[in-house]
């Protein structure tokens, strides 16, 4: 299938293709491929919108991945198309942003002063404190925050979710090694979001 | 229903005898016991191996995880050679984020805010010096059993069913490679078998090595913030308040017990692990002035349930891939021990 066919038929679900709508509609009934590209394009507007059914079948993610290489929403002219997946990524990755920051007030916690008012972290730059802190990105330049050099300090976090994500980082680490692994928990760590 | 309850209900009272029909029916159903019993060793092996292929061998791959109504794709790079092993989980759609891990430590970076998470001190705890506790240990509270085969990208797969025999832990249905015995799909259902959380490898490369540069990070860290910590082991054996969990499912014991923050200027924080193998809960226990305001009892995290307790200047919180009411058990049957 060729790129402008997905980008018509990326048009139809965006009720923005004036002309030929009637062609890419026969084409979407009549072959299985044009379908079938038509359902992953629906599927996909769904997961970014979040509104999935809780059952779906993930083999039909399975087609999603193998083909999603080819289909990056840029035409021949690396010029982006307005496809149904920009409009609702906006959200999405406002959306992860938070979790990612619910997920560093974890650590953020310990950078400030304590209740005392007695500072508890070193702020170093670059490599100075290589006794705690090594960069596994060698060569690059940055800004690192420790902790105390000998011990992880809990002070008391700002609110109950700060201190639950706290808790749920300690708990995937241990949950790594404990037992059969019937999940990756880490994927939790990497997708984390509080559902409700 | 058994064999013997079988017998039971077509004897004639007063009777030892079985009736003919129950023979007749008890015949019938013999070889499936014997079956039955075959299937879950062969199920327990299979998973058995799975443990050990996925920390011993060479992969990298892409999958898919759903949770509730979210979809996200990642991809996994592990390596194990005669320096251990080391992995990377990077998140393939919204924020780049990756986690790394090795023998010394867990580094998530986080590209969305410019940081780097750096944990070190859990050698032990961060990737397995040794192999999972073997699965026959677990089946007196789950049921193994294959279910059949399927295909997952394109590789011919064993399908597993994990079934708790009790409704305070969560089942599995597990597909492991028939050739590598790698983890191909897996979902993690509720008591009515409704799958809370699902990832399924869409693409899995089983490689000789694993180039060291698929194991650096995608940033370069430049102008980037690095949090680190490092926990002091002669820090975590004592603690001037013990706390135990009084009550809990059968099967489930403890496996850690660590105290952290107990310097001067910190709040001391209990860590209680405990596993029946499979299923792992998490108690923690934290001195708080006052109840937090925004503290919620409950919450889930795509299969992992918490439930939180705050009483007398404690805050006592239950986490685990378990069901709510098994974390619920868990946080309020917490007592101090002395």
């Amino acid at each position: 299938m060729s790129d402008k066919t997905r980008e018509h038929i990326s048009a139809l679900m965006d009720d923005e293709l004036d002309n030929g709508s009637q062609f890419v509609i026969n084409a979407v009934k009549d072959d299985a491929e044009h379908r079938a590209t038509w359902q992953r394009y629906h599927l996909i507007g769904e997961a970014m919108r979040g509104s999935l059914p809780e059952k779906i079948d993930l083999s039909m993610s399975e087609r999603i991945n193998a083909t999603i290489s080819g289909e990056t929403g840029m035409d021949n002219t690396g010029k982006q198309t307005k496809s149904v997946f920009t409009k609702p990524a906006v959200g999405f990755a406002i959306a992860a942003s938070v979790a990612v920051m619910a997920i560093l007030g974890v650590r953020q916690i310990g950078v400030g002063p304590n209740p005392a008012g007695v500072p508890q972290t070193q702020v170093v730059a670059s490599s100075q404190d290589s006794k705690s802190v090594s960069n596994p990105l060698a060569g690059a330049a940055v800004t690192t925050v420790t902790v105390h050099p000998e011990t992880r300090i809990y002070t008391p976090p700002a609110d109950a979710e700060t201190r639950l994500n706290r808790y749920l980082l300690d708990y995937n680490e241990y949950r790594t090694n404990a037992g059969v692994q019937g999940m990756l928990p880490y994927v939790r760590i990497v997708t984390h979001e509080v559902e409700q | 229903m058994s064999e013997l309850s079988l017998m039971k209900w077509n004897s004639s009272p007063g009777s030892n005898s079985p009736s003919p029909w129950a023979v007749y029916v008890l015949l019938l159903c013999l070889p499936f016991p014997v079956q039955a019993e075959e299937t879950s060793s062969r199920a327990t092996q299979l998973i058995n191996q799975m443990s050990r292929a996925s920390k011993e061998l060479n992969y990298d791959g892409i999958f898919v995880y759903r949770r509730g109504n979210r979809i996200d794709t990642l991809r996994l790079i592990h390596k194990n050679d005669e320096q251990g092993e080391k992995e990377r989980m990077l998140s393939l759609t919204g924020p780049a984020r990756e986690v790394i891990r090795d023998g010394e430590s867990v580094i998530c970076i986080f590209p969305d805010n410019q940081a780097v998470m750096v944990e070190r001190g859990h050698p032990k705890k961060l990737l397995a010096a040794q192999l999972p506790e073997p699965v026959e240990t677990i089946a007196d509270h789950y049921t193994f059993s294959i279910a059949g085969k399927d295909r997952v990208a394109g590789r011919d797969a064993w399908v597993i069913n994990i079934v708790p025999k009790d409704d305070y832990r969560f089942g599995y249905q597990l597909w492991i490679d028939e050739q590598f015995s790698l983890l191909m799909k897996s979902e993690l259902k509720d008591g009515s078998g409704w799958p809370i959380e699902q990832i399924l490898f869409t693409k899995l490369d089983i490689l000789d090595e694993i180039p060291d540069k698929l194991l650096k990070p995608a940033i370069s860290g430049k102008d980037y913030t690095w949090y680190s910590s490092t926990v002091d082991a002669k820090v975590q054996a004592v603690s001037d308040r013990q706390w135990k969990v009084t009550s809990m499912p059968a099967g489930f014991s403890m496996s850690q017990h660590e105290t952290r923050g107990v310097a001067k200027s910190g709040m001391p924080v209990e860590h209680m692990v405990y596993s029946d193998g499979l299923a792992m809960v998490s108690v923690f226990v934290e001195k708080i002035e006052t109840r937090p305001e925004t503290l919620k009892s409950a919450s889930r995290i795509g299969g992992v349930n918490t439930y939180a307790i705050y009483a007398d200047g404690y805050q006592i919180t239950a986490v685990g891939e378990v069901p709510q009411k098994t974390v619920r058990l868990f946080a309020g049957s917490v007592l101090q021990s002395r």
